[in-house]
């Protein structure tokens, strides 16, 4: 069965590579690697409920792959919770992260270790070592980097998952490669990076990304716009619906008794 | 997820029968004891993924329709006391506005948050216990109501009301006193509430049974009234200046809410005075105990995001 979906995704792949408009171009040694995400644009409506990205791709032959689908980075602030009296858990100092992407989505064919050196990965920014060098350079709040990542993994923002990648043999040893990111509803609006990472004796570097842009439409968006342009007639709105909302129940659940008390 | 719908200010997706199933039980115990419910349903949202900024401030607008529903059927069955309510409601902007000043000069000195954690809890505690063993005890001797009963007893509080100027008579609830009681008690709920974050209905409830001596039937008519017009304010605040408000969210819980604050109305005509506070003391005492296991049990994370309870 496992065999029977390894080769539908197979299959899905090369159809997808293949259909016009998904065409994957072969990389050669200028462009070392090409990647493609189905789809470009995602829309958030009302019924959005987050998103599968697929994120296909060919590489020369010889690298291992990491697929990053990351966010803008950030300030970050937050509070730390720690123990008073010995007892009580309470709110005992603030952590602030200069730089913290939005998302932070990594699939990789390999396990980290064997793809480079620490060194190698937290100069790329890939896995969470990298990323919490670089979210508080220089700075003594590293250490609550872990507890961070928690967070943001419940929420489905963050995920490393090595070994995600899928990496296939293609025509003439050219990899084929075949990752998704999982957006959840949480995932903030705005652009993101899918990049491809390619690793080679113990080197790695970027060698090619796409964009992708989640962007709300429809009601949402007109509500969305009503609260950051008109936020005080916004206000009376809401407070008119819900008066009008609470006084109609009343006259139906009134007009439906025998009597008042 | 099945029947999921984006908010579009929370910017998440949650299910649409969770919110209106949600919305119906805090407006239940709205519409039955009084209360904004606040206290309950901001945690549960914040459970579920709602930033806890906008789960404050659309809760506050789902309790607009909760509370407009609720005045309406007490009204409508004349128990709501709007002079005693409008006096509360000034005294409670007043403090209101006092307690977010308070709360910048706590936070400057330091340890604010442990210090409101604590009073709350404290307070809580004694209301709840106070609450539910007075009237427990009533219940059993099933004597004339508490009202009488304390106001038999001379205490310098009671010698401390007689001496207010300005008396008055609350016909509604059946009672004469300085219009400055009220307006000093709303003040001080005002206060409280501002600092804890919270809407003040059930420290409001024990302050108008157990200081301004209202009838318990007039008691859930006028709190609902007064809370209307304190998150009717916080609402149009919070759309103004935080942009925090989800229409979408808030329509969802009022569905409910609307609905559950009529059935609550019901109920709490049909319980004893004494029954209701016993409740409403189970209640109080529950929301002490929450918080008290949060301080107590370690949490799930060491961080938290800043804006949050």
């Amino acid at each position: 069965m496992r065999l029977l979906r390894r080769w539908g995704k197979l299959a899905c792949a090369a159809s997808i590579a293949l259909s016009p408009g998904m065409v994957l171009a072969m990389p050669d040694e200028a462009a070392r690697a090409v990647i493609r995400v189905a789809p470009e644009e995602i829309d958030a409506g009302l019924f959005f409920d987050g998103r599968k990205v697929e994120v296909l791709g060919t590489v020369l032959p010889g690298y291992e792959v990491a697929v990053l689908c990351v966010g803008k980075e950030t300030h970050l602030a937050l509070k730390r919770k720690g123990k008073v009296w010995g007892v009580l858990w309470m709110n005992v100092g603030d952590v602030a992260f200069d730089s913290i992407p939005s998302l932070y989505q990594l699939s990789t064919s390999a396990p980290l270790a064997s793809l480079a050196s620490p060194a190698v990965l937290q100069q790329l920014g890939i896995g969470y070592a990298g990323l919490a060098a670089r979210a508080d350079k220089g700075g003594t709040d590293q250490q609550f980097f872990p507890e961070l990542a928690k967070i943001k993994e419940k929420e489905g923002l963050f995920a490393v998952r090595e070994g995600a990648a899928k990496l296939l043999p293609g025509a003439g040893g050219i990899g084929q490669v075949l990752a998704e990111c999982a957006l959840p509803p949480t995932v903030p609006l705005g652009d993101y990076e899918v990049q491809l990472f390619g690793f080679k004796e113990g080197n790695g570097e970027l060698l090619c990304s796409k964009r992708l842009d989640v962007k709300q439409v429809g009601p949402a968006r007109f509500i969305a716009f009503l609260v950051e342009g008109y936020p005080l007639s916004h206000g009376f709105f809401a407070v008119i619906i819900a008066v009008a909302a609470g006084l109609l129940s009343g006259v139906v659940f009134g007009g439906f008794s025998k009597k008042p008390h | 997820m099945h029947f999921a719908i984006y908010l579009p200010v929370a910017k998440t997706a949650v299910n649409i029968f969770l919110l209106v199933g949600l919305g119906s039980i805090v407006g239940f115990l709205s519409g039955l004891f009084g209360v904004g419910g606040g206290f309950l349903m901001t945690p549960v949202l914040i459970m579920i993924g709602i930033p806890p900024t906008v789960a404050a401030a659309s809760d506050s607008n789902q309790i607009v329709a909760a509370s407009a529903s609720g005045t309406y059927a007490h009204a409508r069955s004349g128990s709501v006391d709007f002079k005693m309510g409008i006096l509360l409601l000034l005294g409670g902007i007043a403090g209101g506005s006092a307690g977010v000043w308070l709360i910048k000069l706590l936070v400057k000195v330091g340890e604010a948050n442990f210090f409101i954690t604590i009073t709350y809890v404290v307070l809580l505690g004694f209301i709840g216990t106070y609450m539910f063993f007075e009237s427990l005890g009533s219940l059993r001797r099933k004597q004339r109501p508490v009202v009488e009963v304390a106001a038999e007893r001379p205490s310098i509080y009671a010698r401390f009301v007689r001496s207010l100027p300005f008396k008055t008579t609350f016909p509604r609830s059946s009672i004469t006193l300085s219009a400055v009681m009220p307006l000093l008690l709303g003040l001080l709920v005002g206060v409280l509430a501002a600092i804890m974050g919270v809407g003040g209905g059930f420290i409001m409830l024990p302050v108008m049974i157990y200081l301004l001596r209202m009838p318990m039937h007039v008691v859930v008519g006028t709190s609902l009234f007064q809370i209307l017009f304190t998150c009717m304010n916080v609402t149009i605040l919070q759309s103004y200046f935080n942009h925090t408000v989800d229409l979408v969210l808030a329509l969802l819980l009022l569905l409910g809410s609307v609905i559950g604050a009529q059935v609550g109305a019901r109920v709490s005509k049909r319980l004893k005075a004494d029954q209701l506070k016993i409740l409403m003391a189970i209640i109080v005492l529950g929301v002490m105990g929450k918080m008290l296991l949060d301080l107590l049990l370690p949490p799930e994370f060491l961080l938290v995001y800043k804006g949050g309870h």
